[in-house]
C-alpha cells in the first residue's frame, strides 16, 4: 500500500557563509547577499520520505514549502531526488512570519491539499534553530507528533500504525502513533542521496506548483 | 497573593528526580517572580511523585502542582500538552519557562500553538522590563525580556510578547545556574486529578519499547575543553584535538560549523544551541568566535585561542592568543605536554 507523504522544507540563507558583507549597516541581514540553500536538516526529512517510498511502492512525496517565489527551486531539488510534486506557499503578507504564523499558514495549506498519511519535517531550520514549526503544525491539525525521530518504519502496512524510534535526551523509544501524524527527523546518520537528475535533463520549465494556496484557506 | 497570573516552570521528571535544567529555571524563576511580585509555581507530571515537592521547595517554590498518573510517564507529547494547556487556561500564568531539551522543545511549541502565544527558543538571558510600542503609543510594564542572539552577525535580540499570555521561553541546560534559595522554604502542594486534565483522545500514542543509554560525552562537566571549529579543516585533524584533550585530561568540544561539516558529533556542539560550558581552561582551535558560539563558553576561566587570523573575534575575549595554524600548533602542544607530564 502506497503512502501519501508530505515533506516540509524551508529555503534558508547559508548560515555557514555569514560574512561581514552579509550584514547591512543597521545590523540586519542582507539576505540578497547570502546564497539560499535547501535547509540541510530538511534533506534528512526528504531522504526519510524517499526511503519510505522505496519500501512502499506506489507512495507519493509532495514537498511543501513557504517562502519567496524562488523557493520553487526546493521543489525542483525534491523532484530531482525522487519526489513527485510540490507546493510553494508564497505571498507578500507571509513575509516576516514568526513560527506561529508560519505553522498556521502551512497547516491551512495542508488542509487544502487533501488526504495524506504522514508529514515529515527536518528537526529545525539552520537560520533559527527554533524547532517549533513541526510541533505547531501537528497541534493545529490535531495530530500526534514524534520529534527527534531516528528512523521511521511501517510495522504492518495494512494496519494503521507504525514503528518508529524517537531520540530522547537519553531514551530512544519506538512509539506507535496512529496515522496520520507528523514526524520530525533529527540529523540522522543517514546520508542524503544526491540528486537523481537524469543525464541531460533540463530544468523543468513548468512545475506542478500551486501558488498562494494559503489565501483560500478556511 | 493571587492564584492567577504567576510564573510557572514546567519541571521535567524522570525516574524519581527532577531534571537539572528545571532546577536551574526555578532558580531564575525565583528572581523573576520576586521582581514581578508574583508566586513561583512548579508543575510536575509523572508516575511516582510522592515527596517530589521536597526537592522543589528549597528553590523558593510557592506552589507545586502535581499530576500523578502512570499514563504520564514516560513522557509523550499529547497527554503532557493536554495537561499543561488545560491547567494554563485555568490559572493563566503570565510567564512559563521550560528547558530547551528534547522534551521542552517537543512540548513548548505545542502548548504555544494551542494557547496562541509566542515562544522564544534557546534564550541565553531572561529579565523583566518595560516596553513602549511607539506605533501603538502603548506602554507595557514588567514584561519578560527574552534575550537571545539574533540570526547573522553579532547582535543580541530582546524579544517581548506584550499582548498574549503566557510569555513563554525555553532555556538550555547549563545556561542558568542552579542555586538553593532557602533550604527551609515551604510552599503549598496542589494535587490535580489526572482525569480532569488528561484528554482521553490524547492517549493514542503507545510506547512499545524503551532503551536507555547514558550519553558518552560529558563536556558539561569537563575542567578542560579543547574545542575545534571550521578552521580545524577535517575529521582527521580533529583526531589531533582528541589526542591533546587526552594528554590534558579534558574533553573535545566543537563549533556548529565543525559539526555541520561532519568533523565531529552533534553532542559536542558548544554554544547557544549546543551545550553551555564553564571550564577552567578552554582552548579554541580554528574558531572565529561568532556570538552563538561565545554564548556557550564566555564564562570559561581561561580562554586560549589558536587561529591563523590575528583579528578573529574570539581573540577579543581570549586570555592568550596563539596566531598560527592548527596543524602547526597542536602537534607542538601535544609534544610539549607529553614531555612535561612525565
Ligand atoms: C540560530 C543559530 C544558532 C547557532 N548556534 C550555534 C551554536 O550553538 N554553536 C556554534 O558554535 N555556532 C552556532 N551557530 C553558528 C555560528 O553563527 C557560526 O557560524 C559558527 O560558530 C562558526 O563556527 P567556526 O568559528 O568554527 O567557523 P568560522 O566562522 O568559519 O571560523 C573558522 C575560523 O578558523 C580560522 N582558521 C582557518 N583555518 C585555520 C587553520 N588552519 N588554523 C587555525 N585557524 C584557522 C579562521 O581564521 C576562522 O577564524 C548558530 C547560528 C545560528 C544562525
Amino acid at each position: 500500500m502506497g503512502l501519501r507523504i508530505i515533506v516540509l522544507a524551508k529555503q534558508v540563507p547559508d548560515t555557514r557563509n555569514v560574512g561581514k558583507d552579509a550584514m547591512k549597516e543597521d545590523g540586519t541581514i542582507n539576505r540578497a547577499a547570502l546564497p539560499a540553500i535547501f535547509n540541510p536538516e530538511d534533506l534528512n526529512a526528504l531522504e526519510q520520505a524517499l526511503q519510505l517510498k522505496d519500501a512502499h511502492p506506489g507512495s507519493t512525496i509532495t514537498l511543501l514549502t513557504m517562502g519567496l517565489p524562488r523557493s520553487a527551486e526546493m521543489v525542483r531539488e525534491s523532484l530531482y531526488r525522487g519526489g513527485d510534486d510540490g507546493v510553494v506557499l508564497t505571498d507578500r503578507p507571509l513575509g516576516g512570519a514568526d513560527t506561529l504564523a508560519t505553522s498556521y499558514s502551512l497547516a491551512q495549506a495542508i488542509r487544502h491539499m487533501g488526504e495524506f498519511d504522514i508529514i515529515v519535517g527536518g528537526r529545525q531550520a539552520i537560520d533559527g534553530d527554533t524547532a517549533q514549526v513541526g510541533p505547531q503544525i501537528a497541534e493545529k491539525l490535531g495530530l500526534p507528533q514524534v520529534t527527534y525521530a531516528e528512523s521511521i518504519q511501517v510495522a504492518d502496512p495494512a494496519a494503521s500504525g507504525r514503528n518508529r524510534q524517537r531520540q530522547c535526551r537519553r531514551l530512544p523509544s519506538p512509539q506507535r502513533p496512529p496515522h496520520p501524524e507528523v514526524q520530525i527527523c533529527r540529523d540522522a546518520q543517514r546520508e542524503g542521496r544526491s540528486a537523481r537528475r537524469p543525464p541531460g535533463a533540463r530544468r523543468c520549465p513548468s512545475l506542478p506548483c500551486h501558488q498562494g494556496v494559503g489565501r483560500e484557506g478556511d | 497573593m493571587e492564584d492567577k497570573n504567576n510564573l510557572i516552570v514546567y519541571c521535567e521528571y524522570d525516574e524519581g528526580r527532577i531534571a537539572d535544567v528545571s532546577l536551574e529555571l526555578l532558580t531564575k524563576g525565583r528572581q523573576l517572580a520576586t521582581r514581578l511580585g508574583c508566586r513561583l509555581e512548579a508543575l510536575v507530571l509523572g508516575d511516582k511523585l510522592d515527596g517530589i515537592e521536597n526537592e522543589l521547595f528549597p528553590y523558593g517554590v510557592d506552589v507545586v502542582y502535581k499530576v500523578q498518573d502512570n499514563r504520564l510517564f514516560p513522557y509523550t507529547s499529547l497527554p503532557h500538552s493536554s495537561v499543561v494547556t488545560t491547567l494554563f487556561k485555568e490559572i493563566e500564568p503570565q510567564v512559563c519557562l521550560m528547558g530547551a531539551t528534547t522534551i521542552g522543545r517537543d512540548l513548548g511549541p505545542r502548548v504555544s500553538s494551542c494557547l496562541h502565544s509566542g515562544l522564544t527558543a534557546d534564550c541565553t538571558s531572561l529579565e523583566i522590563g518595560d516596553h513602549t510600542d511607539a506605533a501603538k503609543g502603548k506602554e507595557y510594564k514588567d514584561l519578560l525580556y527574552q534575550i537571545r542572539p539574533a540570526f547573522g552577525g553579532n547582535i543580541v535580540a530582546t524579544i517581548v510578547n506584550p499582548e498574549c499570555r503566557p510569555q513563554m521561553a525555553t532555556v538550555r541546560e547549563g545556561v542558568m545556574k542552579k542555586e538553593i534559595f532557602d533550604a527551609n522554604y515551604k510552599g503549598e502542594v496542589i494535587n490535580l486529578d489526572p482525569d480532569n486534565y488528561i484528554d482521553p483522545a490524547s492517549l493514542v500514542v503507545k510506547i512499545i519499547d524503551r532503551e536507555i543509554e547514558q550519553s558518552k560525552v560529558n563536556i558539561k562537566g569537563a575542567h578542560i575543553i579543547v574545542a575545534g571549529g571550521y578552521g580545524v579543516g577535517s575529521k582527521e585533524n580533529f583526531d589531533m584535538l582528541f589526542e591533546l584533550a587526552d594528554v590534558l585530561g579534558g574533553e573535545v568540544g566543537a563549533s556548529r560549523a565543525a559539526v555541520d561539516a561532519g568533523f565531529t558529533d552533534h553532542d559536542r556542539q558548544i554554544g547557544q544551541t549546543g551545550v553551555t560550558v564553564r571550564p577552567k581552561l578552554y582552548i579554541a582551535c580554528g574558531i572565529s568566535g561568532q556570538i552563538q558560539h561565545i554564548a556557550g563558553m564566555n564564562e570559561s576561566s581561561i580562554i586560549i585561542s589558536i587561529n591563523t587570523d590575528p583579528d578573529a573575534p574570539i581573540n577579543a575575549i581570549a586570555d592568550y592568543v596563539i596566531t598560527g595554524s592548527v596543524e602547526d600548533v597542536i602537534p607542538r602542544l601535544i609534544k610539549h605536554y607529553k614531555k612535561n607530564s612525565k
